[in-house]
């Protein structure tokens, strides 16, 4: 069963976020610290990381920083998903495309089945 | 921590707008939520399309903050309106079915390309369709409604493109005294119905950004409101 990390600040979309996934048949683990998120994926090893940008304390795209900072980690893929949009990011942040993310998903406009189905290219590419 | 572009900016914004801002940031958060919800669910109920809906208008007054504040540049390209009518038309027609409204695309005859911003022409076109058929529902009761996309060459180098409908009270007139009253009044467009109003004003700032304002106009038959855009120069040189 491959396994997320899930990053999501906000609790009750979280808790659709796991109903949705688990369903589909991952094995979630949730986080809303960032930090935290980082001691997780080195005893877990998820196959893959779902990350909001926004969240309380520390940011999201530090975490993806420090996340890619380490050789190991440099093949993990990553979905963002998130309320803040491409134009914003690349408002505020310089840099971004080296985090080699592999999707990039904007909370409004996306549904979480579409979410399932971009988890699933990047996890099964040739049965996509 | 990342700044929202207006935030980081803040100092060259009106408190009143940056305080919009946060709001919408705020209001997006339980509308995303109540979309979830019904989604993980699996529920296809009615209050989705509300939610879609009221979505939609939060991120149009954002790309319009944006917009107005060279967050995000305004690259003008040429675009097939036609194209544009189409997928506005494509994605409103579930919310349009709830309000028993059909939507239909008229483009009269083989228009050159627009030189225009896709991204608002595309959310102004869409915002001020939802307006109108709140608007349309609200103001005659009816069985069957209908709400036209339409777009037809208004010059040599115009294409004028809008949304029309049965919709009454909105003239050039109106449309003047709702910017003056914008943020004053609670309702700005006395002859919508509450809930519609800001979906025209929005369209409005969006259709100003670009080229023109939105004006009162007509289009096979029925009324409602339009902008201009010149057609794309560099295409008539192909």
């Amino acid at each position: 069963m491959p396994q997320i990390l899930l990053i999501e600040s906000d609790k009750l979309i979280a808790a659709n976020m796991l109903k949705v996934l688990k369903k589909a048949g991952y094995k979630v683990n949730w986080q809303v610290d960032p930090q935290v998120a980082l001691d997780i994926a080195d005893t877990e090893l998820p196959d893959i990381i779902v990350i909001d940008l926004i969240l309380a304390n520390h940011g999201g795209i530090e975490f993806l920083y420090e996340f890619r900072s380490y050789p190991d980690w440099q093949d993990v893929p990553i979905v963002v998903f998130s309320t803040l949009s491409v134009e914003e990011l690349k408002q505020a942040v310089s840099g971004f495309d080296h985090l080699n993310v592999n999707a990039y998903h904007y909370k409004p406009t996306t549904t979480l089945a579409e979410l399932i189905r971009a988890i699933e290219r990047i996890l099964q590419p040739t049965a996509a | 921590m990342i700044k929202r572009g207006y935030a980081a900016d803040a100092g060259k914004v009106h408190p009143m707008q940056a305080l919009l801002a946060a709001l919408s940031d705020d209001l997006a958060l339980p509308l995303l939520q109540i979309k979830s919800t019904l989604e993980s669910a699996g529920s296809s109920d009615q209050i989705a399309l509300s939610v879609e809906n009221g979505l939609q208008l939060v991120e149009a007054y954002k790309l319009t903050l944006r917009i107005n504040q060279d967050i995000e540049s305004l690259t003008l390209e040429p675009v097939a309106i036609g194209v544009v009518l189409q997928g506005v038309a494509h994605q409103l027609t579930p919310y349009a079915k709830k309000y028993a409204t059909e939507l239909q695309v008229d483009v009269s005859g083989r228009l050159t390309p627009v030189l225009t911003h896709q991204p608002s022409l595309h959310i102004a076109i869409q915002v001020l369709s939802a307006s109108l058929i709140r608007a349309q529902a609200a103001q005659v009761q009816k069985k069957r409604y209908r709400l036209l996309l339409g777009a037809h060459r208004s010059s040599e180098s115009v294409i004028s493109t809008g949304v029309f409908s049965t919709v009454e009270g909105l003239s050039d007139r109106t449309l003047r005294s709702a910017r003056s009253l914008t943020g004053r009044a609670c309702q700005p467009l006395p002859s919508l119905p509450p809930g519609a109003a800001s979906g025209v004003l929005i369209a409005d700032m969006l259709c100003t950004s670009m080229w023109q304002p939105l004006r009162a106009a007509a289009h096979s038959g029925m009324h409602g409101l339009a902008t201009a855009i010149p057609v794309s120069k560099q295409l008539q040189f192909v």
